[in-house]
């Protein structure tokens, strides 16, 4: 998985990208498979343990104003200043996606998301997902 | 000797009434207007019209038998006349309605709405190709100035003063938008939600590749109705974006006479003022003529600033 997202690779002659799809409630999302180093699911992880407490995409993206239960997924991001880890409800896998099936936000999306991280749509099948940025992603931006 | 040719319009709609009324003053003819069967027949026998623009879809008497009647008089008349050019305006377009209106006695069929270069083409059919005498040089100077004038900008005044509107639905209320920012209309189906925007944003759709925001103008223009069973989406563009509006139905195409647009009405509210060109009277009920270029700049759709 050493594959760059669109938003960073210079070198566009590599037309497709992998893709790590999940759902936050019913929103389906993909994150650039190269930025997640590790997917924690079921009862094998311990939050306590993380030292921190994970990033809610659900809350990052407003989806629910309060999760009554932790979302049952982790995952794990390397970033610039250390490991992050995001709730997730579930994690649909892997995929790859041609360049031709990513497209730039509209612009009445672009100009009103309430997240810079957001940064493109793909196109899979008959659904469309969200493209975020998990390593610049930050709570409470509007 | 009249100095301009007369025309009667026979017309039960009001926003119809005033758009042909309006097209017609300006292509130099003076006009009468009535809204019913009755009030045409009474108004032929007292006023020599060159010509009679009659909705066939009339209360009470129709057009037809209106028609029928002012033959019917016409024929019985002892002193010497020429008939009456009677033409039908109807919205159905079929063979059979066509056959209908020439067996009751007029002249000539015409599908609305009437354009304006169509009026224009009927008058000068009429009356620009045997021009109407003029006993003093004055008149005839005059008639050619005005000639002169019309030839100068025929249609862009038109343009500017009659809008050529989209009538969409929003619960109960009635809206309009101007048909240069519509791209096509389609089912409101298949639209995906996206997180973290504003509730008036309803998501997005594909359109053969091709992603588009989707509005709930509805949401957007503070109304309170329940959505639609089968709402439609009406694909818009300016500026090179485009943008779904989704409205409860859409309903028609028509023409409206800039003047009959007055101002917004002190009872919407204040930041919804903006968004309103104005409102018209259009049968029971108040047409309300939406600003699409205010609309996409404004705070809540912000499209164009950044």
């Amino acid at each position: 998985m050493a594959m760059k997202s669109p938003k960073e690779n210079s070198e566009f002659a590599v037309q497709s990208f992998e893709f790590i799809l999940f759902k936050v409630a019913d929103f389906l999302f993909g994150a650039p498979a190269e930025q997640v180093s590790r997917i924690h699911s079921g009862e094998k992880f311990k939050r306590e343990e993380l030292g921190q407490t994970p990033v809610d995409l659900g809350k990052a993206f407003y989806v629910l104003k309060e999760t009554a239960v932790a979302r049952p997924c982790l995952l794990e991001v390397k970033t610039g200043t250390g490991m992050k880890f995001f709730e997730v409800d579930m994690v649909e896998g892997l995929t790859r996606l041609d360049l031709s099936q990513v497209r730039k936000l509209p612009p009445l999306i672009a100009s009103l998301k309430a997240n810079r991280s957001f940064w493109g749509l793909a196109l899979i099948g008959n659904r469309i997902a969200c493209l975020v940025d998990l390593e610049t992603l930050e709570m409470g931006e509007k | 000797m009249k100095d301009k040719p007369t025309v009667l319009l026979v017309e039960d709609n009001p926003v119809s009434l005033k758009v042909i009324a309006a097209t017609l003053a300006k292509q130099g003819v003076q006009v009468t207007a009535v809204v019913s069967g009755k009030e045409a027949i009474e108004a032929v026998k007292q006023n020599p019209y060159d010509l009679i623009f009659m909705d066939i879809e009339l209360p009470g008497m129709n057009g037809m038998e209106t028609t029928k009647t002012i033959r019917k008089w016409e024929s019985c008349r002892s002193d010497p006349h020429t008939p009456l050019t009677i033409i039908a305006m109807t919205a159905h377009e079929s063979e059979e309605t066509g056959q209908a209106c020439i067996n009751a006695g007029m002249d000539a069929v015409e599908t609305k709405p009437l354009r304006p270069e169509k009026l224009k083409e009927i008058l000068e059919n009429l009356f620009i190709k045997e021009p109407f005498e003029n006993t003093s040089v004055s008149s005839h100077i005059i008639s050619l100035l005005e000639k002169e004038k019309s030839s100068v900008e025929p249609e862009k005044g038109l343009e500017s003063e009659v809008r050529h509107l989209m009538i969409f639905m929003l619960g109960k209320e009635k809206y309009a938008l101007d048909m240069k920012y519509l791209k096509k209309v389609m089912w409101a189906k298949n639209i995906t939600r996206v997180p973290g925007l504003p509730p008036h944003i309803l998501g997005i759709i594909n359109i053969r590749g091709e992603i588009i925001s989707v509005v709930d103008m509805k949401m957007l223009l503070g109304l309170s109705y329940e959505t639609a069973e089968k709402p439609s989406i009406m694909i818009t563009s300016a500026h090179g974006i485009e943008t779904g509006l989704l409205v409860d139905s859409v309903d028609a195409i028509i023409d409206l006479p800039s003047l009959s647009i007055d101002p917004p009405m002190i009872t919407f509210e204040k930041e919804y003022l903006d968004l309103i060109d104005g409102a018209a009277r259009m049968d029971e009920t108040f047409l309300i003529v939406l600003n699409y270029e205010n609309i996409v700049q404004s705070e809540m759709m912000d499209i164009h600033k950044k």
